[in-house]
């Protein structure tokens, strides 16, 4: 069992306020991303959580224990960083084997859990060699191979992928959730990068200048966004954020009209690129606007349409469109693809299907 | 002249200036000087006599060069033991952050500072702290009782040389240790920090990270170390000129005695080749030593 729980955590650099009384609970066999923009404490979060930056308020517990002052190497947990720092003069085996070495570990249970580890690695033809004689790949998972070694209670990851080409990320990124599942471990994972996130996550933090703005599975942050900064950040490309206005009983935009009750006042309309139509169709909000760019992905391609007033949207076309760039094109939008945010940002009611 | 030529030759255009200094002060003279080293001269007369390798039979079978040479092997013994391994250890603890960066920069300023000081200024200052009854250090071991363990140290050759060669390991140190730290400061962070959640202690993260991360400046520190304690001249002429009784002789004085005060030339000559062969016997080491890695 795995638990943690951190309450009301702050970290305070001098008068600056870094992490902000944030609560969280990470549960056993969890995979839990934290993401954000740079600078959002993500990894400053994880550093409180491995010991290796002191916790300014608030508490950190492990299984109930309370790990604020218990030192990194004792709260049982491992971490695999950006950098992956291998000890450049040591081999792969001593490398995976050294925090073994350093407790005092007989060496034949050392050479059981090294062959075990590098077995579901397939790291077992490299054991002997420098980590300078490894590709970044390569690296990666030694890194990766010196945490499993030591059976930890939580694996920490800290942008763990960033500094491999986008070919080796896909590949690691699908080994880690092999992993995680194999391992059936619990893992805390920091990325900026919200594709790693959806992919990896059991459940996603997504953080913001030190606070938590929502956490949820990849599914409710994709689906129902708790607010602007979640509805802007998650998804690639981003949701059509649009100002608007409620009378009350409907919402009125630059590319619209959405029967969609809501408090009266100024709001913002959410529309995911994929949820936007082609054509005017019954029952939906239409608009018309030209076509700026397109961008053709093979399988999918955006369409980037300037609305009648200049308002950028972006729309989902299917892979082999024949859209052109200078097309005049007609839209259509669901009342139930429209998310509305208030004028503090946050999520305000949805219309249920009628 | 054409583009691509003079892009070619460009490079040794640029090296010319300084090869032709390099050959004209240093390498021709220290062929020379083995040249030199066989022939009995004088410099205040034209003439010279070939006479093969005596001086280096009269070289050999001189107690004061053996005596001279066992002072320069303690020299370098003893610096490598303060200038390399305490270096090292203090530039850890300094980097290690064990203190605050105000302390930190104090203890390095203080280390750092005697290096500044011209040598003469060194010798003249330690010449007085050694000074019997009225030094500094003999006053304080008659304030605390210990007036026992007091000594001419400068005058007695017992004591002289470990003297003068405590003088350039005070000097040099702090020196030593600005150079080790920025050889720390060049470790990744990250590298202790994982050490660091593997549990390692500050002992074991320093000989697991420090010492293989700074190997190779602690070889070139070494080396240069070395060299310096074979070459060493101006603080011993300074301090005692090698005396009393030759006690405090090192190869750098016995040359320049025999060359500008006993003006047997061809001999200072052949103790200059011996000092030669001796620092390039240490740098072929060290080349061996860079090439393993």
């Amino acid at each position: 069992m795995s638990e943690l729980r951190l309450r009301n955590a702050t970290k305070r650099f001098g008068a600056v306020t870094v992490i902000d009384g944030l609560d969280l609970d990470v549960h056993d066999r969890e995979f839990v991303v934290l993401v954000g923009p740079s600078g959002c404490g993500k990894s400053t979060l994880l550093r409180m959580i491995a010991g290796l930056e002191d916790i300014s308020g608030g508490d950190l517990t492990i299984d109930g224990q309370r790990m604020n002052e218990v030192p990194a190497a004792r709260r049982g947990l491992a971490m695999v960083f950006q950098s992956y720092a291998l000890y450049p003069h040591m081999t792969v085996a001593e490398n995976m084997s050294v925090g073994l070495r350093i407790a005092g570990e007989d060496k034949a249970t050392i050479r059981t859990k090294v062959a075990e580890t590098a077995r579901i690695l397939q790291l077992e033809a490299l054991l002997d060699r420098k980590p300078k004689a490894l590709s970044g790949g390569q690296r990666q998972r030694v890194a990766i191979g010196r945490a499993i070694v030591r059976n930890p209670r939580i694996f920490l990851f800290d942008e763990p992928l960033s500094n491999l080409d986008a070919a080796l990320r896909l590949q690691m990124r699908l080994e880690l959730a092999r992993l995680h599942g194999e391992l059936a471990a619990t893992m805390i994972y920091v990325t900026h990068d919200q594709v790693e996130a959806m992919t990896l996550a059991d459940r996603i933090v997504v953080m913001n200048a030190g606070r938590i703005e929502q956490i949820g599975t990849p599914e409710e942050l994709y689906q129902r966004p708790a607010n602007l900064f979640v509805a802007g950040f998650i998804g690639s490309p981003k949701m059509n954020l649009v100002a608007a206005r409620s009378d009350g009983t409907a919402v009125s935009s630059a590319i619209g009209r959405f029967p969609i009750q809501v408090a009266e006042g100024p709001v913002t309309i959410g529309v995911r690129p994929e949820n936007i139509v082609i054509g005017q169709h019954e029952g939906m909000t239409t608009l018309s606007g030209r076509v700026d760019v397109v961008e053709r992905l093979g399988a999918n391609s955006f369409a980037y349409v300037a609305a009648g007033d200049g308002t950028m949207l972006t729309v989902e076309l299917p892979g082999m469109t024949r859209i052109r760039a200078g097309e005049q094109l007609d839209l259509s939008i669901g009342p139930e693809a429209a998310t509305v945010f208030g004028p503090d940002g946050a999520l305000m009611g949805r219309v249920p299907d009628r | 002249m054409k583009a691509q030529t003079l892009r070619r030759i460009a490079p040794y255009l640029f090296l010319f200036p300084s090869l032709l200094l390099l050959v004209a002060f240093v390498y021709a003279p220290a062929v020379e000087n083995m040249v030199y080293s066989l022939f009995s001269w004088s410099s205040v007369r034209t003439d010279s006599r070939f006479v093969g390798f005596d001086n280096y039979r009269e070289l050999f079978a001189n107690p004061i060069f053996w005596r001279s040479l066992v002072n320069n092997v303690l020299y370098a013994v003893i610096s490598i033991v303060f200038q390399v391994f305490f270096a090292l250890v203090l530039a850890a603890v300094l980097v290690a952050g064990v203190f605050g960066p105000l302390l930190r920069n104090l203890f390095r300023t203080a280390f750092f500072l005697p290096s500044i000081l011209p040598v003469t200024v060194v010798g003249l200052l330690w010449q007085l702290i050694y000074q019997p009854t009225i030094g500094l250090i003999d006053q304080v071991l008659w304030a605390t009782g210990l007036q026992g363990l007091s000594h001419v140290w400068l005058g007695e050759e017992a004591t002289v040389m470990i003297s003068v060669i405590l003088v350039s390991q005070w000097q040099w140190t702090g020196y030593m240790i600005v150079l080790f730290m920025v050889a720390i400061q060049a470790i990744p962070n990250d590298l202790y920090e994982a050490l660091r959640m593997e549990g390692a202690n500050r002992i074991q993260q320093f000989f697991h990270i420090t010492m293989p991360g700074v190997r190779e400046s602690t070889l070139i520190l070494a080396i240069i170390t070395i060299f310096g304690a074979f070459k060493v001249f101006d603080i011993v002429w300074v301090m005692t000129a090698g005396g009393p009784n030759n006690a405090s002789e090192v190869l750098g004085t016995h040359m320049y005695r025999s060359a500008f005060r006993n003006d047997v030339s061809g001999y200072a000559a052949a103790v200059a080749t011996v000092i030669f062969f001796i620092t390039l016997a240490v740098g072929i080491i060290q080349i061996r030593l860079q090439r393993q890695d």
